[in-house]
């Protein structure tokens, strides 16, 4: 199939006001807890009937750790800039993919994964079939959109900017790696993205929130155990492997509390992180 | 300086910098590899003492460990590679060396990953987990801004290759650069005659 750069990703009607009588008709939000703890947030969640998509290097569905793959996809560029996002049976020969949707797995155990490859040996270029794959996942509104990689393209920033503002109208989560390098890159500082760095602990569900972003949670990214092709597994750090985790976690707390929108779900992921309370 | 020495000088900086980069860590074995983005492929360009039959070895840019940094454009560290040996074959093949941790960085300029900086079996004592990461970025950034610059000296080296008029130009300096100095005068003196001759006419 192929997608329309500008077509089809647009906010539906806008309400530009409201009158009185509709005020009253709009839905309001269901009870908030007196205090947002771990397990109001995804205690006894599982994940199911998330969607998660694993925008990276495609997936190996048949590791253990990776579980069901529910549909696996590759986007390219015509050499006239048409974008495709095709089925794809290519799996994962890089592995980045698999470790990033173990991770996923591991914390959500029933979402749904879908893998969208963008990554291949060619850099050049990768920029624009980076944000093909990202127009079509925020098509497709996924409950989450899991990034653990991001382009020093400056020439698709504004692109990968308004996409990641139109997923945030669709409700779609977008957790995205911050870069710990001084490299500027994309879309990890914009703001409707989760962005993500890593911290040393052990604990899964443990994050910590950054009262001075653009980064602006640390999750565990230090010497994981992660998944690589052909049901291996090796210890790994980076940012790529704490996003996964904030993936997964996005997954149990959508799961759970489905009416949660981009900016409650930061909301309760500030909470439960272990700084998101005054220390006692 | 011809342009034997010019590339060589290229390797021996880069060469210099993977030095550091190992002494730094304390490390096995570190390398700068540029992307060569004709054929996707990365190139060593630049590799610490004891590891120079990896010197020109190209291998795919989405392979192992430098593949991970050079696709994704994020840092990584992997722990045990040993325990997925695809991770780490294409150094391995080269050199005979199978390391047990790999960190790989991207090296970035001008909105693009020009190479990956690659630290194979550091001390987890001079640093480790997020110390080793900013380390990494450190030296990764020095490392992209020599690599730049030395790709930009070797394109304007082949733009002048290829410029009918100046093949004459540099043939001239390296018949010059390659004179004693008695008759490297004397071919001065005779340029500078003919220069008087060409303008009078």
């Amino acid at each position: 199939m192929s997608t329309q750069p500008d077509t089809d990703t647009q906010p539906i009607t806008p309400a530009w006001s409201l009158t009185a009588a509709n005020a009253s008709e709009l839905p309001a939000a269901p009870p908030w807890p007196g205090r947002v703890t771990r397990d109001w947030a995804f205690g006894g969640s599982t994940g199911k009937g998330t969607r998660v998509c694993i925008l990276d290097s495609g997936v190996d569905a048949s590791h253990p750790d990776v579980g069901p793959v529910t549909g696996a996809f590759h986007a390219r560029i015509d050499a006239d800039g048409t974008e495709h996002v095709e089925n794809d049976d290519a799996g994962d020969h890089v592995g980045h993919g698999t470790a990033c949707a173990g991770i996923v797995r591991s914390l959500a155990p029933d979402c749904e994964l879908t893998s969208v490859r963008v990554l291949d040996r060619n850099a050049r270029g990768r920029g624009q079939v980076l944000a093909a794959g990202l127009r079509w996942a925020v098509q497709q509104n996924f409950d989450v959109i899991s990034m653990s990689l991001s382009t020093a393209k400056r020439e698709v920033s504004t692109v990968l900017h308004d996409l990641v503002d139109d997923a945030y109208f669709r409700r779609t989560l977008i957790v995205a790696s911050a870069h710990n390098m001084p490299v500027k890159s994309y879309p990890w500082g914009y703001a409707a993205v989760i962005s993500v760095g890593s911290h040393a602990g052990r604990d899964p569900y443990e994050l910590y929130w950054n009262p001075e972003p653009p980064v602006e949670f640390f999750a565990p990214g230090i010497d994981v155990r992660i998944a690589t092709p052909g049901g291996k597994r090796v210890r790994a750090t980076g940012n790529s492997f704490a996003t996964a985790h904030v993936s997964g976690l996005c997954a149990l707390i959508r799961a759970k509390h489905p009416w949660l929108n981009p900016y409650q779900v930061k909301f309760v992921l500030q909470q439960t992180a272990s700084n998101g309370h005054p220390r006692e | 300086m011809n342009d034997t020495s010019s590339a060589d000088r290229s390797r021996m900086l880069l060469c210099s910098l993977a030095d550091l980069g190992n002494g730094i860590f304390g490390a096995a074995g570190c390398s700068i590899m540029r992307f060569d983005h004709a054929d996707a492929t990365l190139v060593f360009e630049g590799v610490s003492d004891g590891s120079e039959q990896l010197l020109g070895v190209r291998f795919p840019a989405d392979m192992g460990i430098a593949g991970w940094a050079a696709t994704t454009e994020q840092p990584v560290i992997v722990t045990d590679v040993q325990a997925d040996e695809r991770f780490a074959i294409e150094i391995a093949r080269s050199a005979g060396y199978m390391p047990t941790t790999i960190m790989a960085t991207p090296l970035v300029s001008d909105d693009e990953v020009i190479g990956v900086l690659e630290v194979l079996d550091h001390d987890p004592h001079a640093a480790s987990g997020p110390d080793a990461m900013r380390l990494l970025a450190l030296i990764a950034a020095h490392a992209a801004s020599t690599l730049a610059m030395l790709n930009d000296i070797a394109s304007n080296r082949d733009a002048v290759k290829d410029e009918p008029g100046d093949i004459a130009v540099e043939r001239l300096r390296r018949l010059l650069s390659g004179l004693r100095a008695s008759r490297r005068d004397a071919a001065l003196a005779l340029l500078e005659a003919l220069e008087r001759l060409l303008k009078t006419t």
